[in-house]
């Protein structure tokens, strides 16, 4: 058999013949011979590295920790507490509904709240993520396209879906009684707590150049459960009516889990008392009880707390990372004695 | 040994020859019919172990064999074609076998066990959270995470790393895995594709989706676990919800199925790092384009700046961190203490190579190299641990020390010599023992 010679090695050949003529590429691509770092996980290498970590863990886990522990939070369960469970016993009779039922609720603030206090409303066992519920919404209304409102009873609703149709409407005011002096309404800010995107992108009112909003929802019907329909939502602030009324938006924001808060406002400190926060001593909500919890064994709260940027009470990160630290560090000593006794290996391959 | 009277009547010797075969480390057959080569292949498969039998010919005799083994390789020869048509690979010359079988074989075992194994661990921790969601949301089947997510995480945001790695991962250098045959005994059985592995994937892939899920639920649960911001402006305290939950559990899950592989990769080319922090950023740049815009043809804008308003919120920052940390963790303990203190063959091998930076000159006994570690040796079948020691050991301390480059005349006499004064000092050593 004659050999061929032998080609030039490196590159493509054009127009070989004979047996080398179906010989691959000499290309490092197809050699498998690209070039390349081959690390390993060595305990050397990763020694430090878990040292090292489990002591940034440690700095960031204590750190955050003390973040945490200067926030407040006072949580009131009012479901049937004081007077409102007559309210309760109302709102059990559905046909009892139109009527408005109000209670009040007495507690006092023993610490002051400093800085910014955030009012929220709190529902426990109420599934705002299940399926059926979630999709029952309709964004491309909310948006402002109004060809999408959907028809019951000849009239199409605006908002329509469960979600909309749910909102929670319990309102409050809060009234402080000072040692001296009369009693002081707290002044909340009611507007602006609502994502900037959801309010000025996501959801729109139908298109109302020259009409007011009754006239931009003029054909619509107001959702079930609702006493009045979504253009009279905030009839004093024409930025805070219709679709784009920030309660409304916070509610259509479902939670994630049956035991959820919502931000209802944030106090307004422009004014004495209210300046440094909310200052101790008695306090008063006046509660507009409206929305029914029992069909669904839920109950229902007020939550005052003052947040840092971290959000408020909430110790699960600090102590995830301080846990983490500590494993870490566990592991790294259990190495460090594993490696130290077994042999530094690559060193003493011999033994 | 004579067979017992039916079976000589039938002419049955096969058990006897089965059993003389398997205590053999080679047997010669010649003068066989193709069909009695069949045969061989046959009985040597339906043997006790069932083996995976490998057969190569190069002529038309061998055609039967190749068919009947689960490998059948054919070479190109003089004798025509009919090996080659009929066979799973071709070579061209008989050579080529310690190549394929030794190098490429075992890379393309390695290669898809990982592929296999890493499928099953990055799926499960993508479907678990999603199950153990179900027991918040009342069983109604909600998904945890969007539609869009739901459709791309196997198809775009996992998938390239994964392939690549496939295609190019090499554990060991190919010249070591030429010199040293005994490393395929690390793969012998299919030892990395059997239950105990299987089972520490899976495990591994519950315990991510544990901790991501818990991690972020523990983060959102009846807490105010808001994005930070100026307060009065437009972006004051706001809620997250469920999308965002969602999306933070999509966003740890992608990072933490990614590194992974990171970790497992002991290869990386540009290919690799371009694959992999490409499909990272992919993952980002998707999420943002998704939740940037109002789509016009959707009617559910669910995601409408979900992605973004997550980032911004320190607290989701720093649990996306210690998520991943957290799920890693584990697997980067157990691999370094293996290493340390049950190394395989083929650890050992890259602790050598890294050590020597792959100056292992062309004559370096690797045996001496398999040194059984203190703390006991009961891996993935390289259970060749001789405790006798190696006489030639002291020619790689030699070789440590000089580290000058001989021509291969010279190393092959420097051998001759080595070996003589080492079974010099071995007699020595029995005479002064008697």
């Amino acid at each position: 058999m004659v050999d061929v010679p032998e080609v030039p090695l490196m590159g493509k050949v054009k127009g070989k013949s004979g047996p080398l003529a179906r010989r691959p590429d000499n290309s490092a691509f197809k050699q498998q011979r690209l070039p390349a770092w081959s690390p390993m996980l060595t305990a050397n290498t990763v020694l430090p590295f878990f040292y090292l970590m489990s002591l940034i863990c440690m700095l960031l886990g204590v750190w955050l920790l003390l973040t945490v522990q200067s926030t407040q939070e006072i949580k009131l369960d009012y479901t049937e507490a004081g007077t409102c469970d007559i309210c309760f016993e109302k709102r059990k009779n559905s046909s009892n509904a139109a009527q408005p039922c109000s209670c009040t609720l007495v507690f006092p603030i023993k610490k002051a709240l400093k800085g910014d206090v955030f009012f929220y409303y709190g529902l426990q066992n109420f599934h705002q993520n299940l399926r059926r519920y979630m999709d029952s919404r309709d964004d491309g209304q909310m948006v402002g396209r109004k060809k999408n409102l959907k028809d019951q009873n000849g009239l199409p609703i605006a908002p329509c879906g469960a979600v909309a149709n749910s909102i929670f409407n319990d309102s409050f005011i809060l009234t402080y009684h000072g040692s001296s002096g009369p009693s002081v309404l707290v002044p909340l800010l009611r507007k602006g707590i609502a994502w900037y995107t959801d309010k000025n992108v996501k959801y729109r009112n139908p298109n109302n150049d020259n009409m007011t909003l009754v006239q931009a929802f003029e054909g619509t019907a107001q959702p079930l459960y609702w006493q009045k329909p979504v253009y009279e939502l905030d009839p004093l602030d024409p930025t805070n009516n219709g679709f784009i009324n920030d309660d409304l938006i916070i509610w259509m924001r479902e939670a994630a889990f049956p035991n959820f808060k919502k931000l209802y406002g944030v106090l307004y400190r422009a004014n004495q008392p209210f300046t440094k926060g909310l200052p101790a001593g008695n306090y008063t909500i006046n509660i507009s009880y409206n929305f029914p919890v029992q069909y669904f064994q839920g109950r229902k709260e007020v939550v005052l707390t003052t947040l840092t940027w971290f959000g408020g009470q909430n110790h699960f990160l600090p102590v995830a990372y301080l846990v983490t630290s500590c494993l870490t560090l566990l592991m790294a000593v259990i190495l460090t004695v594993a490696w130290w006794k077994f042999g530094k290996n690559g060193k003493r391959m011999e033994e | 040994m004579r067979p017992t009277q039916e079976d000589s009547i039938s002419g049955n010797y096969k058990e006897i020859f089965l059993e003389i075969c398997r205590n053999c480390s080679a047997v010669l057959c010649c003068r066989m019919a193709p069909l009695q080569k069949a045969q061989i292949v046959k009985l040597i498969k339906a043997s006790k172990e069932h083996p995976i039998t490998l057969a190569i010919g190069d002529g038309a005799n061998d055609v039967s064999m190749i068919l009947e083994a689960h490998v059948g390789i054919g070479i190109m020869g003089k004798e025509g074609r009919q090996a080659v048509r009929n066979s799973d690979y071709a070579i061209p010359k008989f050579k080529h076998l310690k190549k394929m079988l030794l190098v490429h074989g075992h890379y393309y075992y390695i290669r898809i066990s990982e592929l296999v194994q890493y499928f099953f661990y990055k799926n499960v921790c993508f479907i678990f959270p999603q199950f153990l969601y179900q027991f918040f949301c009342g069983f109604s089947q909600q998904p945890l995470y969007d539609t869009a997510y739901l459709t791309l995480y196997n198809i775009s945001f996992t998938s390239l790393p994964i392939l690549l790695y496939s295609l190019i991962e090499q554990h060991i250098n190919m010249d070591i895995l030429k010199k040293d045959p005994s490393l395929y005994r690390d793969i012998a059985k299919n030892s990395l594709l059997r239950w105990p592995i299987f089972l520490y994937w899976t495990i591994l892939g519950v315990y991510d989706a544990i901790v991501m899920f818990f991690g972020a639920y523990f983060l959102f649960d009846n807490t105010t676990f808001t994005s930070n911001g100026q307060l009065m402006t437009t972006n004051t305290q706001m809620m997250f919800g469920n999308w965002t939950f969602g999306t933070l559990v999509f966003t740890v899950l992608v990072f933490t199925v990614t590194f992974k592989l990171v970790l497992d990769t002991h290869y990386w080319t540009w290919i690799n790092h371009f694959v992999i922090w490409g499909s990272l950023i992919f993952f980002v740049v998707f999420s943002l384009l998704w939740g940037g815009i109002i789509w016009p043809f959707l009617n559910y804008q669910r995601m409408y700046y979900v992605f973004m308003q997550m980032l911004s919120s320190g607290p989701a920052w720093l649990s996306i961190i210690l998520l991943i940390t957290a799920s890693l963790l584990p697997d980067v303990v157990k691999k370094v203490i293996w290493r340390a203190l049950w190394p395989t063959t083929t650890e050992r091998i890259q602790n050598a190579d890294k050590l020597y930076k792959g100056q292992l000159s062309e004559f370096t006994p690797l045996a001496s190299l398999h040194a059984p570690s203190k703390a006991g040796s009961h891996r993935r079948g390289s259970g060749n641990e001789r405790n006798v020691p190696n006489p030639r050991r002291l020619w790689l301390k030699r070789d440590k020390r000089s580290r000058t480059i001989r021509s291969p005349k010279e190393e092959r006499d420097n051998e001759v010599r080595m070996m003589k004064k080492a079974a010099a000092a071995v007699m020595m050593r029995r005479m002064a023992l008697k």
